[in-house]
């Protein structure tokens, strides 16, 4: 009779722990974030999306039209004077307001952070400079960059950018070539 | 005595391990159910569509047979020839031809396919009071539509844009 009983007792036992873990098990996953943010092979597709924006915008502010002699990028990088703008601050001058804006209205409105670098060759190495900084990129950012040619008589009327990016061949027209950076990640 | 009571007990426990054992294959199963499922609104049926979208949307975007008109200068569309398209997309007649230009044509599968050009917020972008391209059928409510964006610059606007291709069966 009471060894009876104590079989019961196991089974009621068992079916009791086996709900709890089921229990468990569905806490957990319903809990877990598991969203296309979640580093897995899944979000390749999500990557690849913020790549191409990032090429196209670049490729379409480095559109030189027919009436001005250098493109939006070239013009805002010709204008910087060398300050770096964290997450909201007020960008100057003007032109680099305007590339400021786009890749706000671009990036910043949907969701994904960006930050805006220059790289460019010195004497004594690569220098790497940041425009606009909106932090730490995360460990799945993408990087797209569009390379533009600087001549002497690009940088001339900006002596605060001569400070920064040397004149790599001073016997002829060329300056220096600056890789223009853009670092993507969803947030 | 004690040990025939004790051979009882063991018998009864081999049923413990039938319930337990089955309870945790029930569980497996509905783990995997669960998690499978969690997935398939992040992925397209098939990498083909995506495929599709992807080239669809390159082929318009940076080739002169698409709706640029220089090679050299992709993203900058000519407002001539997103008209034309516009046109075929919602002229009957024109649009098998235009599907199979686009090199959706199949005599198997039936494609299908909408493309538009919107504002960077995503409200569709109109050239005076019509859309000014805003073709192809509607997503049906459960299909897997594989979507591909790109930002175009439309020169007579000085704008930026975004020019969506969406495919599905």
């Amino acid at each position: 009779m009471i060894h009876n009983s104590n079989a019961q007792m196991y089974t009621l036992e068992g079916i009791a722990t086996a709900v709890l873990m089921i229990g468990v098990v569905i806490f957990i996953v319903k809990a877990a974030p598991l969203t296309p943010l979640t580093a897995s092979y899944l979000h390749q597709s999500v990557e690849e999306q913020i790549e191409t924006w990032g090429n196209d915008l670049l490729t379409v502010m480095d559109y030189v039209p027919e009436d001005s002699l250098n493109s939006q990028l070239k013009q805002s990088i010709l204008a910087w004077k060398g300050q770096e703008f964290d997450g909201q601050a007020q960008v100057i001058p003007q032109t680099l307001n305007l590339t400021a804006s786009s890749l706000k209205e671009v990036f910043g409105n949907s969701g994904i952070a960006y930050d805006l670098e220059l790289s460019f060759s010195t004497p004594s190495g690569i220098s790497t400079r940041a425009i606009l900084w909106n932090g730490r990129p995360s460990d799945n950012a993408v990087i797209v960059n569009r390379k533009v040619i600087i001549h002497n008589e690009d940088i001339s009327p900006n002596p605060t950018l001569s400070a920064i990016i040397p004149d790599m061949d001073s016997s002829t027209k060329f300056y220096n070539i600056v890789d223009v950076r853009l670092t993507l990640w969803w947030i | 005595m004690t040990r025939k009571e004790i051979n009882n007990c063991e018998g009864l426990i081999s049923i413990d391990y039938i319930v337990g054992i089955s309870i945790f294959i029930i569980s497996i199963f509905f783990l995997f159910n669960i998690l499978t499922s969690m997935f398939i609104p992040f992925e397209s049926t098939s990498d083909e569509l995506k495929a599709m979208s992807n080239r669809i949307s390159t082929t318009l975007v940076e080739s002169p047979s698409g709706l640029i008109t220089n090679a050299l200068s992709p993203n900058i569309i000519d407002p001539a020839k997103v008209s034309e398209l516009n046109e075929s997309l919602n002229n009957p007649l024109k649009f098998d031809v235009k599907m199979a230009e686009l090199g959706l044509y199949s005599s198997e599968t039936k494609y299908k396919l909408n493309i538009s050009l919107n504002y960077i917020n995503g409200d569709i972008y109109k050239a005076g009071s019509n859309p000014m391209l805003l073709g192809g059928q509607l997503p049906d409510e459960y299909t897997n539509v594989a979507k591909t964006s790109r930002i175009v610059y439309l020169p007579s606007d000085s704008r930026m844009l975004m020019l969506e291709v969406k495919v599905w069966l």
